[in-house]
C-alpha cells in the first residue's frame, strides 16, 4: 500500500516550470544546489533561494537528530494534507532503507500515538504548532523539556515544524505534482540502485555548524531571529526576510498587510505588533490599518490588494483542493512573478507567526 | 552414524518447518497490517463526511474527549418560509427534489464563506462560523454567506418557475455569542456541533424575519463586529421567548459593494402588527 494521503484531492499544477539556465547556475553557485522544482519559482528569485537554504537537511540543524526530523516532517505534512511533501519524505525514508512494511507500521504508530515518549512529545508538539487551534504558547514547550530535549533541541524542533509548514504551503497551494514522488520508491531502478541512492540521500543530510549573524537582525521578527543566535538557522531566516522585504515584485505595503492578516487570523498579537511598524512606515495610520485588517477591505485598498489579503487569510487553515481553487483565481489576476511572490509571502508568514508564538522574545 | 544423520535430518526438517511457519506468520501479519491500514483509511474517509477533516484527525490522534471547547462563534439559522403549504402542493418525490436543491445551495454558499453546516433540522439548517478555528472575520463571513444564499435562491427560484414549480423563500437569523463546540452526543452516536443559547437566539431571530418582513436579520452583537460598509436597516425591538430584554435586530439590505440588494420575502410574510414602527422610519440606514 502506498502513501495514506493518496486520497487527498489535488488540482492540476497552477505553475509552469520555466527553466532558466543562467538563473539556475547562479543559484547553484550561491546555495550549492539547484533542484528541479525551483523551475516553478524562478520568476521570483528570492523564493527558490530561500527554499533551498531552508532545506532542513541542508546544514541547518546542529542538535536535533534526523529521525525526529523525519517524524516531524511526516506528521506536519500529514496535518497540512501536503501530498507533495509527504511523498518526498516517504520516498526519502524508503530510499534510506525503510521497508514498505516498516513505513506502514510507523504511519500507524503516528496515527495512533503509540510512539516512545520522547518521539511522542515531538510529534504532539508538531501537531499542536501546525494546527494552531489555538496557537501554541511557550507552555507547550514544557512537555518537550520533560521528555528530555534540551532548549537548543527544542528551538530546532519548533523551527523544523515551521520549516515543513513553509514547504507544505509552497507545494500545496500551487498544486505541485506529487505523483512521480509517490511512485518513485517502487520503481525498478530505485529497487536496483537503492544502496546508491541511499548514499546520495545520506550525503544530502548535513549537520550544521554554529555560526553568528553577519549583522544584527533588525525589523519585523528580529527578536525571533535572535533566538537562533549561534545557530545556522538565524542567518538563513534573516536573509529570507531581507530578500522578501527588498523584492520589488509586490509592494512592501501589500506584503506587510499579508503578514498582518496571517498574524491576526492566527490570533497572534505579537506577530501583529511585529508588522505594525512596517505598516506605519508605509504610510498607514494605525486606525486605517485596523480598519483594513478588521474587515479585509477599507480605505485606499486596491482590488489586487483586496484579493491578496483574502488569499492570505485562506492560507491559514485550508483543504488542499479549496486553497488550490482560490489560488487559481488569484493566479488569473496576477502575473506569474506576483503570484509566486504572494505564495512565498504567505508561506513564510504562516511559518514565522507560528514560530514567533512558540518562541517569544527573550527577556 | 545413521542416528546422527537422522537427528540432523530431523533438526533440519524442524528448522525448515519453523522457518516456513515463521514466514507464513509474517505474511499473515503483513496482510493484517495492510488490511487494518486500508480499513483505517476508509474509516477516516467516511468520518470526513460526518465531521470536518481536522476534527477527524484529532479524533484519531487524541480521542473523542479532546474535542470540546468553549468558543465565541457566529450562528446562522435558515428556515424555509411556508414549508407546510409547499409540502401540501407537491408530491413527495418532487418535494424532496426541491428541498435537496435548497440544502445544496445553502451548503455551497456557506462553504464558500468558510462556514460549516452543523445540522439539518427538518427544513431548517444550523450553520456556524468560527467554531472550528479562530476566525476574527466570522461576522462578515456569516453576512456574506447569507447574501450569497439570497443570490443563489433567486437563481434557484427562476429554475423552479421554469419547471412549473412554486418558488421558495427563506428566513435567515444571525447571532454571535459563546457556546460549547465539540463532539456531542451519546456513547453510540456523536456529531460535531455547537450548543448554547447563541443558537437559540439565532433561531428566534430567524423566526422574526416573518414579523419584520425581511429575509436576513442579525443581532446587535453581530452588527458591532460587522464591516460598516454593509447596508443595514434597524428593526424595532421586539420581545422574544426566553430572552429578558426585547431584541433589537437589523435587516441586511445590501453587501459591501452595494450588490445583492434586498429581495423581499415572497411567501407567506405575516403583516406587521399594528402599532409597530414601520421599518423604513425606525432609524437611519447604516452604511
Amino acid at each position: 500500500m502506498a502513501s495514506p494521503l493518496l486520497n487527498v484531492s489535488w488540482d492540476q499544477c497552477l505553475l509552469d516550470p520555466a527553466p532558466d539556465r543562467a538563473a539556475e547556475l547562479a543559484l547553484r553557485r550561491e546555495t550549492g544546489a539547484a533542484p528541479g522544482w525551483i523551475r516553478y519559482f524562478l520568476s521570483c528569485p528570492w523564493l527558490p533561494r530561500a527554499a533551498i537554504r531552508l532545506g532542513i537537511d541542508n546544514g541547518l540543524l546542529v542538535h536535533v537528530d534526523f529521525s525526529t526530523v523525519d517524524l516531524i516532517a511526516l506528521v506536519v505534512s500529514r496535518e497540512n494534507s501536503c501530498r507533495y511533501c509527504y511523498a518526498v519524505t516517504r520516498m526519502a525514508l524508503r530510499v534510506l532503507g525503510m521497508s514498505e512494511e516498516r513505513m506502514q507500521q510507523l504511519e500507524q504508530r503516528l496515527a495512533s500515538g503509540e510512539l516512545e515518549p520522547k518521539a511522542a512529545a515531538a510529534v504532539h508538539f508538531g501537531r499542536r504548532m501546525t494546527r494552531a487551534t489555538p496557537l501554541v504558547t511557550p507552555q507547550d514547550l514544557e512537555p518537550l523539556r520533560a521528555a528530555g530535549y534540551s532548549d537548543a533541541e527544542i528551538r530546532e524542533i519548533a523551527f523544523t515544524v515551521a520549516c515543513i509548514a513553509f514547504f507544505n504551503r509552497v507545494s500545496t497551494i500551487p498544486a505541485l505534482p506529487p505523483h512521480s514522488w509517490e511512485q518513485l520508491a517502487d520503481r525498478w531502478f530505485m529497487r536496483l540502485f537503492r544502496p546508491l541512492f541511499a548514499r546520495t540521500v545520506r550525503g544530502w543530510r548535513k549537520r550544521g555548524q554554529p555560526v553568528s549573524f553577519a549583522r544584527q537582525p533588525q525589523g519585523p521578527f528580529a527578536g525571533l531571529l535572535l533566538q537562533f543566535e549561534g545557530s545556522p538557522i538565524g542567518p538563513v531566516l534573516a536573509s529570507a526576510l531581507d530578500d522578501l522585504w527588498g523584492s520589488p515584485i509586490l509592494s512592501r505595503r501589500s506584503k506587510a498587510l499579508m503578514f498582518a492578516v496571517v498574524g491576526r487570523g492566527l490570533g497572534s498579537r505579537s506577530s501583529s505588533d511585529e508588522i505594525a511598524g512596517v505598516l506605519e512606515g508605509e504610510g498607514l495610520t494605525p486606525a486605517d490599518a485596523e480598519q483594513i485588517l478588521a474587515h479585509l477591505g477599507g480605505p485606499g485598498l486596491n482590488a489586487d490588494e483586496g484579493a491578496l489579503l483574502a488569499f492570505a487569510r485562506d492560507t491559514i487553515w485550508y483543504e488542499p483542493i479549496q486553497i488550490q481553487r482560490r489560488a487559481r483565481e488569484l493566479r488569473e489576476r496576477l502575473s506569474a512573478a506576483q503570484f509566486v511572490e504572494a505564495l512565498g509571502v504567505v508561506a513564510l508568514a504562516n511559518s514565522l507567526c507560528r514560530l514567533r508564538a512558540a518562541l517569544p522574545r527573550r527577556p | 552414524m545413521s542416528y546422527a544423520y537422522a537427528l540432523l535430518l530431523i533438526a533440519l526438517a524442524v528448522a525448515a518447518a519453523l522457518f516456513a511457519w515463521q514466514q507464513h506468520r509474517m505474511r499473515e501479519l503483513r496482510a493484517r497490517i495492510e488490511a487494518s491500514a486500508v480499513e483505517l483509511q476508509r474509516l477516516q474517509q467516511s468520518c470526513a463526511l460526518l465531521a470536518p477533516a481536522g476534527v477527524v484527525e484529532r479524533l484519531f490522534s487524541d480521542g473523542p474527549e479532546s474535542i470540546a471547547e468553549h468558543k465565541v462563534f457566529t450562528a446562522m439559522f435558515t428556515d424555509l418560509v411556508g414549508y407546510t403549504a409547499l409540502a401540501g402542493r407537491l408530491d413527495p418525490k418532487t418535494l424532496a427534489g426541491v428541498l435537496n436543491g435548497y440544502f445544496q445551495l445553502v451548503s455551497d454558499s456557506v462553504a464558500e464563506h468558510r462556514g460549516r453546516v452543523g445540522t439539518f433540522l427538518g427544513d431548517g439548517i444550523l450553520i456556524f462560523f468560527g467554531a472550528l478555528e479562530p476566525n476574527p472575520w466570522q461576522c462578515d463571513d456569516a453576512v456574506l454567506a447569507a447574501l450569497a444564499i439570497r443570490a443563489a435562491l433567486e437563481r434557484y427560484n427562476a429554475e423552479l418557475e421554469r419547471g412549473g414549480l412554486p418558488s421558495i423563500a427563506i428566513g435567515v437569523g444571525i447571532h454571535r455569542g459563546a457556546g460549547l463546540a465539540g463532539l456531542i452526543g451519546s456513547r453510540d452516536r456523536r456529531e460535531y456541533t455547537v450548543i448554547g443559547p447563541t443558537l437559540n437566539l439565532a433561531a428566534r431571530v430567524q423566526a422574526l424575519t416573518r414579523e419584520h418582513g425581511h429575509d436576513i436579520l442579525l443581532t446587535e452583537s453581530v452588527r458591532a463586529q460587522l464591516d460598516p460598509r454593509f447596508e443595514l436597516m434597524p428593526m424595532p425591538a421586539v420581545p422574544v421567548k426566553g430572552i429578558g430584554e426585547p431584541v433589537v435586530t437589523y435587516a441586511v439590505l445590501g453587501g459591501r459593494e452595494g450588490r445583492a440588494r434586498m429581495t423581499p420575502l415572497r411567501v407567506h410574510v405575516r403583516q406587521k402588527d399594528e402599532g409597530q414602527v414601520p421599518s423604513a422610519q425606525c432609524g437611519e440606514r447604516q452604511r
